[in-house]
């Protein structure tokens, strides 16, 4: 093993003293930065359009000119909207707060003097809590979700306005408004199934109820922003899971050159007449490109934490992530479930760079090996889809229609009844032939 | 010193077939401690197969390989521990420097001190350039190095393909002298390869001459100078008159030109001495103004390693 390991080192030293791994290490380190500095440019734009003036001589101008227009088309209910903007007009500067998004949600059905005097209680009172306690009476029992937002302000002090917690209390009350309708079709408006509606019902209560202003996740696309519109460096961090196939593209190029150079440079024949078995040397090889794979990895992950944070802010460092199963949240690092998303994504790079190892060995071609492998790395999911959609069954034993555990495990594979097991199982088979090809090409043939 | 009686390395009835061509033809020959064994013949004889194959590069088809007693086939691992070599060029990791080249076969073999790294490099004389990276090398420096790095741990025994290629003539001569020094001195069974026959009087204690895939004999150099001794010996007389000279000397069975104005016979081996101080004391009696009568040296090992291997073309074979 001391022997194995002394082989690993020769290799890591012809590795980094190459310019080119150099080079690649800089570019990897070089992409986490322009990811972040992307993240930071997109944050600014947005707070540039969210300052954009609200509520001030403009806002007065917007509001007469939608008097205009509504006693121009004279929609149903205009008169109660016209009561509306005068009241926004008199009362600008406290319209700022929740009372303008209060009054836009009046129901229209109200009729004129029942909503005067909503109007009158949301513009006119001074004390929140009065508002809301009065609205609570006012609300039908049918609207759950509301009844129990404005009790839960009252009982918890959370006066409406801008704050982290309106974005979650209006998530669970929208959810309770329409539990019935769940309770009637499996499925809501966007999709989601009530489990999962449940689900995102107790995340936000948990974190109401543990004050984190700011919690992770799992979210189907990778964005910058989290689910209430926060640019945190969390999100930054996740949308560089983006970036794991360039780590693939560049440890295809040392795995390419790994075997295939030593012949090239005819240093081969001084590797073998060395009292060490062919296939040590290969595995020790082998390892190297490997771990070196997993060292850019860990690079990206190292250089994400302060690049992100100094792009969009630490704010959200100490943020944990949420998990919920059957209504039970759990608590879990943010930094796992981080790294788990970039260990997920490797495992395409892991057989990609197997490939080159193994074409590289078989034909001792570098630029062969590397070009084979990039064009499957890049063409290889396109070409199982397009077999998928051809209702070509035999595809779904290739190696690509099964190179995206996440979403097979989230039961949306390529094909039917495609499961985790089978994928593990053909993504093991063909990292078996790639392995036994490489020793073959390497033990076997002459020098 | 290791004990001469018992061969280092052994070979018996080596064949190789690469594709459909049989390159190696039943090879057998022993090498010893203490010896530089050189191994000749003409380009494309199977050398470097050989060579190849003695270092496990490539496989053998039939025959056994014994270094110090371990079949290198049975017992690869212990069978290599012996063994130190060059094959074809020394090509090393360019963009390492010479010193970071040798750390990298120190690793792959076991116990390589610091110590020893820096002695092999004075014995190569590499100690002031050992730092510069190998791409800034000349040949004959890698050469060097590549004598290093088989040196390194001490082998018993050493396999040098064609180590003369490209060296200038001090550097073939540097590189004679630590090939000398580690088999007489070191008791390190030294194999060289070449297909100059010159190159092998200089430097071997014992010459196997192959052709054509097939180890045609081994020899000492004393018995290979030996054969160099002919039946006919050839005087060129140098003299005023040369047809008059021609005419005067009288010898039944002696070949007699005139070549450019030199007096060329070609006489028995046999009483040769006796047979050119009559001819000279002839020509002085009979007026001839007699300048020089030299005697040359018919064939040189060089023909004899010719005619070896023509021979064997042929099918000949053997000498006798």
């Amino acid at each position: 093993m001391a022997k194995f390991f002394r082989l690993v080192h020769n290799e890591y030293i012809k590795t980094f003293k190459k310019l080119s791994t150099r080079i690649m290490f800089v570019l990897v380190v070089l992409a986490a930065v322009g990811l972040s500095g992307i993240a930071a440019l997109t944050k600014t734009e947005y707070e540039r359009w969210d300052s954009m003036p609200y509520g001030s001589p403009e806002g007065e101008d917007s509001y007469r000119a939608e008097i205009d227009w509504e006693e121009n088309t004279k929609t149903p209910g205009w008169e109660n909207r016209v009561k509306m903007y005068e009241y926004l007009i008199e009362y600008g500067e406290n319209a700022e707060d929740f009372r303008a998004d209060m009054a836009y949600e009046l129901p229209d059905s109200l009729g004129t003097d029942e909503y005067e005097e909503y109007l009158d209680l949301i513009f006119k009172e001074k004390d929140w809590k009065n508002i809301l306690g009065t609205m609570l009476e006012k609300t039908d029992d049918s609207q759950k979700g509301t009844k129990w937002e404005y009790q839960y302000r009252i009982d918890n002090d959370i006066c409406p306005g801008n704050t982290w917690k309106d974005e979650l209390i209006s998530t669970v009350a929208d959810i309770r408004n329409s539990e019935d309708l769940f309770d009637e079709n499996l499925f809501d408006e966007n999709g989601g199934d009530r489990q999962a509606a449940k689900n995102e019902e107790a995340i936000a209560l948990y974190r109401l109820e543990n004050d984190l202003e700011y919690a992770n996740v799992d979210s189907a696309e990778l964005s910058f922003t989290d689910e209430s519109g926060n640019f945190t460096m969390w999100q930054a961090m996740i949308t560089a899971a983006n970036l794991v196939p360039l780590v693939g593209l560049l440890i295809i190029v040392i795995a390419g050159n790994s075997v295939a150079s030593e012949f090239s440079q005819g240093t081969i024949k001084f590797l073998l007449i060395n009292p060490v078995k062919r296939w040590k040397i290969l595995m020790s090889k082998y390892f190297t490109v490997l771990s070196v794979g997993y060292i850019m990895l860990a690079i990206l992950y190292v250089v994400m934490i302060p690049a992100s944070g100094i792009a969009v802010g630490f704010d959200a460092f100490s943020a944990p992530f949420l998990s919920c199963t059957n209504g039970v949240v759990t608590e879990g690092s943010s930094f796992l479930w981080v790294a788990k998303a970039y260990l997920l994504n490797s495992i395409s790079i892991v057989i990609m760079a197997t490939l080159a190892f193994a074409v590289s060995s078989l034909l001792r071609s570098s630029a062969f090996s590397i070009g084979i492998s990039v064009f499957f790395m890049l063409a290889g999911t396109g070409i199982a889809e397009l077999l998928a959609n051809l209702k070509m069954d035999w595809a779904r034993y290739l190696v690509f229609s099964n190179m995206n555990l996440t979403s097979i495990a989230e039961g949306n594979p390529m094909f039917a009844h495609q499961t985790l097991g089978f994928a593990i199982g053909v993504i093991i088979a063909h990292m078996a032939v790639f392995i036994l090809t490489a020793w073959d090409g390497f033990v076997r043939r002459e020098v | 010193m290791e004990n001469n009686s018992q061969a280092l390395l052994r070979i018996s009835n080596l064949n190789k077939t690469i594709g459909k061509r049989q390159i190696l033809h039943d090879i057998s020959f022993e090498a010893y401690s203490g010896e530089v064994f050189g191994f000749l013949g003409p380009n494309g004889a199977g050398k470097t197969t050989t060579i190849k194959i003695i270092v496990g590069l490539l496989g053998l088809d039939e025959g056994e390989i014994y270094i110090d007693g371990s079949e290198i086939n049975k017992n690869f691992e212990k069978a290599m521990a012996n063994v130190g070599g060059i094959v074809e060029n020394p090509e090393m990791y360019k963009y390492l420097t010479g010193k970071q080249n040798l750390m990298q076969y120190a690793r792959m073999r076991d116990n390589i001190t610091e110590e020893r790294i820096n002695e092999v490099v004075e014995t190569v004389k590499l100690a002031n350039r050992i730092n510069d990276k190998i791409s800034k090398y000349s040949l004959g420096m890698r050469q060097r190095l590549g004598v290093a790095q088989a040196i390194l741990h001490r082998p018993k025994l050493l396999i040098l393909d064609e180590p003369t290629n490209g060296l200038d003539p001090a550097g073939i001569k540097e590189l004679r002298d630590i090939l000398k020094h580690l088999a007489h001195d070191e008791g390190v069974c030294v194999i060289v390869s070449s297909h100059l026959m010159s190159e092998m009087e200089l430097m071997c204690d014992r010459v196997g001459i192959i052709a054509n895939g097939k180890m045609l004999g081994v020899y000492t150099m004393e018995e290979l100078v030996s054969q160099t001794a002919d039946e006919k010996r050839e005087y060129h007389i140098h003299a005023d008159d040369p047809e008059k000279a021609l005419r005067t000397i009288d010898l039944p069975d002696a070949d007699k030109s005139i070549d450019d104005g030199i007096v060329k016979i070609k006489i028995g081996a046999e009483n040769a001495d006796e047979n050119i101080y009559r001819i000279n004391k002839e020509l002085i009696v009979s007026g001839v103004k007699l300048y020089t009568v030299t005697a040359v040296e018919t064939k040189k090992l060089e023909d004899v390693f010719i005619q070896l291997t023509a021979d064997d073309q042929e099918g000949g074979g053997q000498i006798g």
